[in-house]
């Protein structure tokens, strides 16, 4: 052997052990550097074959090149290899405890009457109702006098009322709600209207002096009491399901004749007796009837000529029976826990 | 009113179970709803309707349930007794309040408690017994509907005389008060002054006691509207105006009368004077079109003619028949049936309501577009949902400390609405804004321990304007605390927070100008300008009113939401999506620190005319690099023209002309 092919022979097997010592990859390529980069060893090694013998040349050339082929085929196996170890490592340290709990983005909520009140809306569009809204600062007329409940019915101790002046008030009900369609619309119509009311009423578990009530009206020619018992079986089967039973019994309202009230049976005991309908078996959903003669000559339709029935029900208390909440003025008290069940 | 199932077995002549009854007087109306059993007897509380005046007796229950159960009714025998001659005389100045008086004189009585008997069934259906006149008086009317009174004859001076009483005069009535009437009220009076409020309740002086000798028995029929004023002026209800304020049956005055004057004599003996009677205009019932054609098609029923009569008969209504129309004439004691319809009511009560079938009126009605506000709320509804606000919805009353909250957001040009006649201070005052709910609200929150709360509401406001009442519908916002948090990130609720919602929910298409309001942090509240006009504000609530209620920072947010078409929610046209290239640039801009930014947005917007995709300020920086009393701006572009491939060339044109631009303002473009 040649100096030369000594030389080369040390300087491969050094580098060789460096490829394979190198643990990371910035040592590897500063083997790498050192060995195949411009002023590298091998590099040098080639500048050099100049100075030997003319015979010797193309063999050192070969010895030479092969040297920098096996190095580069080493180091890349051996940045594979490191890379892969690297990556292993990385990945540990980006080892998450998967049982730590997520981040929770904000996400609103509506409140309950909100969706009490969309399902009804869906279930009466259903049957042919658009939805209308009223006033709520209302005059004595519209609550009271177009509804055939003039000053003196006793029909208004039931209904204490906010005064705002002498004439003006909140109106009790959303009942005035039929006059100001009347006085809009000429039949057919079907339409509810749903809003708040306001009575004067001590706060208890059962009575808030705010609360909302539903009203529907549905005029046309020959609608008639059957078509009233029809509708509200309908929507009482589409709101607490097809099991539930209804009752209809005689009722009075001062601006519906015949007038009657509409009950399910009730869907905590299953018409047992509990205390939630006061052990009759039987829950109260609404007042109806069909509309008085002379509230339809109040709104300009001639009784002759058309019919109509009418009913209003407890917004809240629609929502009361639907979750099962046993006091009504959690609704507008929005307590943060109450809320975010819904 | 409180019956017993053995009393009014008296009167009509039925043997069904006790529980039957109960549930067919709730069907037909009459609900029952309380149900007991006594020993061998049931006692039954039934709820009278308004206007069913007829049914607050025994006999009118049992008169329902002989029409009910077709059984036949069971009238007392027609008492008959011996008069002597004396008696007193009466005067009714006011016919037009008391149509019927009669007062009957009995001499010689011994009052003393009530009979065992008497006593017992009083005290069952929750009368407090008070001597054997005064109970027969109560008994008669719990029997037969008709209000009595009994006076001590001997306290009466001179005639009876029934008229209305002088403004400001006084009476002392049975339960010891002073009452103060007015020319409304009617009386009943001696010679001297009143000694009873006509259907309401008796004088003190002429009350009947152990001492009485002579009694007047009063039976009459007041007007029932005059009865309910003056019930309801004076604060007092009684069992006898209940019953003349919903109308007692003119028709059983006297008879009632002789019915109590039987049972004095029997229980406390004397002898019966004359009786005096005032009945200028005898009532008769007006007979009623009635076409049975209509009946089925209105109710929606096939029943036949000879149904519904039988049902007219069993009421005791006089049926003419005129082929297809007929004349109904009620009972004297059924004033509540005027109407054809109220005849259709009482066949359908009496047939049941159960027998109705269930039907659908499929006719269709045109369908009609709910109103735009309604579909308005419920896209925000939706909008606010998804950007993390959640709904509440609060009283219209607000507590009198915030009664002006806000209030600079209607410039002194509105009133709060108070209503004259609260219950409690707290159901006194409509609010002027939402904000003043929700700050209530946010009170209520942070003292039951929640401290995080993004909420909203849509709702209703009230104010007054020039003597005009208004409602409007507002959005109201509140937010505190932390937005986002967990162990990793945290948000917190900020002002730019709260108006990063509403610029999401408004598209953009707001303004927002520094504005002053009492209740805000002076350099953090903004009002908000649409089209030109203030529609809302913005701001942290002042310091030291959060100091004041406990409040950690709150921000709230209000806006006038009927100032937006229902459109301007809703999605219009859409356009194609841009294809061609993006082009990224960004810019720092350095103005003067008492630049608004909305300045430099201004100059960008029209600087960049045309091509301006989309812009985002992502820094805002004072400090090292920066010279003292200056702000930068970093400002992401994203341009892009809809007709041609932007050049570099045309962009930095445009980048120089933003470079004169900002010098006339103080700026400069910083380059990187």
């Amino acid at each position: 052997m040649s100096p030369m092919e000594l030389e080369l022979s040390s300087i491969r097997s050094e580098a060789l052990k460096e490829v394979s010592i190198a643990d990371s990859l910035e040592t590897l390529r500063e083997v790498e550097i050192k060995y195949l980069g411009r002023k590298g060893i091998v590099n040098q090694l080639l500048k050099e074959l100049k100075d030997v013998p003319p015979e010797q040349r193309p063999e050192i050339g070969r010895l030479i090149n092969e040297l920098k082929l096996e190095l580069s085929r080493e180091i890349e196996t051996k940045r594979t290899l490191l890379e892969e170890r690297e990556k292993v490592k990385r990945l540990e340290e980006e080892r998450l405890d998967v049982t730590l709990p997520g981040i929770i983005l904000p996400a609103g909520r509506l409140h309950p009457l909100t969706l009490i009140i969309e399902r009804v809306e869906e279930i009466f569009k259903g049957l042919g109702f658009t939805v209308v809204e009223g006033f709520e600062i209302e005059s004595d007329y519209y609550n009271f006098e177009a509804l055939n409940i003039p000053w003196y019915h006793p029909a208004r101790d039931s209904q204490d009322s906010f005064y705002i002046t002498d004439k003006l008030l909140l109106r009790t009900q959303t009942s005035p709600v039929q006059i100001r369609v009347m006085e809009k619309t000429r039949p057919p119509f079907k339409i509810i209207a749903p809003g708040r009311v306001y009575r004067r009423d001590q706060p208890t578990a059962r009575h808030s002096p705010v609360f909302h009530q539903i009203e529907g009206m549905a005029v046309d020619r020959d609608i008639t009491f059957a078509d009233l018992k029809g509708t509200l079986d309908a929507f009482a089967h589409a709101l607490f399901g097809d099991e539930v039973s209804t009752r209809f019994r005689a009722d009075y309202f001062p601006f519906t004749e015949p007038s009657g009230e509409f009950a399910i049976s009730c869907i905590f005991c299953k018409g047992e007796g509990c205390s939630v309908c006061s052990y009759s078996g039987w829950i109260e959903i609404l007042g109806c009837g069909m509309v008085h003669p002379k509230v339809l000559e109040v709104g300009g339709i001639d009784p002759e000529e058309y019919s109509g029935f009418a009913f209003g029900m407890g917004w809240d208390r629609l929502a009361m029976l639907t979750y099962g909440v046993n006091d009504i003025r959690f609704f507008l008290e929005n307590h943060p826990e109450f809320l975010a069940q819904f | 009113m409180k019956i017993l199932y053995s009393w009014l077995k008296e009167f009509v002549d039925i043997d069904v179970p006790c529980e039957e009854i109960a549930n067919r007087l709730t069907m037909a109306g009459l609900e029952v709803e309380e149900f007991e059993r006594i020993g061998e007897d049931y006692l039954l509380d039934v709820s009278i309707p308004a206007n069913r005046g007829d049914c607050h007796s025994i006999l009118g229950i049992a008169r329902e349930v002989s029409a009910l159960f077709n059984v036949p009714l069971k009238l007392p025998a027609e008492p008959k007794f011996l008069e002597v001659e004396d008696g007193m005389d009466v005067e009714v100045l006011s016919p037009e309040l008391c149509p019927r008086y009669t007062l009957r004189f009995i001499k010689g009585v011994k009052v003393g408690p009530s009979p065992g008997w008497l006593r017992e069934r009083l005290e069952a259906v929750g009368i407090r017994s008070i001597n054997n006149v005064v109970d027969i008086t109560n008994y008669v009317m719990w029997m037969l509907g008709q209000p009595l009174h009994a006076f001590d004859a001997d306290k009466i001076s001179g005639k009876v005389i029934v008229r209305r009483a002088y403004d400001g005069e006084e009476i002392v009535t049975l339960d010891g008060e002073k009452r103060k009437l007015t020319v409304n009220d009617l009386v009943i009076a001696d010679e001297r002054h009143p000694i009873a409020i006509a259907g309401v309740m008796g004088g003190e002086e002429s009350e009947v006691s152990f001492f009485t000798k002579n009694i007047a028995l009063e039976s009459a029929c007041f007007d029932h509207i005059s009865v309910r004023g003056t019930s309801k002026s004076l604060g007092l209800r009684t069992e006898a105006s209940i019953r003349f304020e919903k109308g007692v049956d003119i028709g059983i005055t006297k008879f009632a009368s002789d019915i109590a004057v039987e049972m004095i004599l029997k229980l406390c003996g004397g002898e019966v004077g004359r009786l005096s009677e005032f009945y200028p205009v005898r009532y008769e019932p007006s007979p009623i079109r009635f076409r049975p054609e209509r009946f089925n098609r209105r109710m929606g029923l096939k029943l036949t003619p000879e149904n519904m009569e039988s049902v007219f008969v069993r009421l005791g209504f006089k049926v003419d028949k005129d082929n297809d129309i007929w004349q109904v004439t009620p009972t004297s004691y059924r004033r509540d049936i005027s109407l054809e319809e109220d005849l259709y009511e009482e066949i359908v009560r009496i047939v049941g309501y159960d027998k109705i079938p269930s039907t659908l009126h499929e006719r269709i009605t045109g369908v009609v577009s709910p109103p735009p506000e309604w579909e308005r709320r419920k896209i925000i509804r939706r909008k606010l949902n998804s950007l993390g606000f959640s709904e509440v919805i609060t009283s219209s009353f607000i507590p009198v400390q915030f009664d002006s909250s806000f209030g600079e957001f209607y410039r002194d040009q509105v009133e709060s609405i108070r209503v004259i006649n609260p219950l409690r201070e707290e159901e006194s005052v409509l609010r002027l804004l939402l904000s003043q709910a929700l700050l209530n609200l946010a009170v209520n929150n942070v003292r039951w321990g929640y401290n995080d709360f993004s909420l909203f509401e849509i709702g209703k406001v009230f104010f007054k304007r020039d003597k005009e009442y208004i409602e409007k519908e507002h959005l109201g916002m509140v937010q505190s605390g932390r937005f986002i948090y967990s162990w990793d990130k945290e948000i917190d609720a900020s002002f730019f927070l709260l108006k990063g919602v509403l610029e999401r929910l408004f598209n953009d298409k707001l303004s927002f100008v520094p504005a002053y309001y009492s209740a805000l942090h002076p350099g953090r509240s903004a009002n908000i300008i649409y089209q030109g006009e203030i529609v809302g504000f913005i701001g942290e609530l002042h310091p030291d009113m959060a100091k004041s209620l406990k409040l950690p920072r709150i921000y709230l947010a209000e806006i006038d939401i009927e100032s937006f078409s229902l459109d301007f929610f809703k999605t219009g046209l859409v356009r194609e999506p841009n294809r061609l290239p993006k082009l990224k640039r960004d810019i720092a801009v350095v103005v003067p620190e008492e630049t608004q930014s909305i300045k430099v947005i201004e100059i960008i917007r029209e600087v960049f005319e045309g091509i301006l995709e989309n812009y985002e300020l992502f820094d805002v920086y004072k400090g090292p690099n920066i010279p003292e009393g200056m702000v930068n701006l970093g400002f992401s572009l994203d341009l892009r023209a809809k007709d041609r491939t932007l050049t570099q060339e045309e962009v930095e044109e445009r980048v120089s002309y933003l470079k004169e631009r900002l010098a006339n303002i103080g700026g400069r473009l910083r380059e990187w």
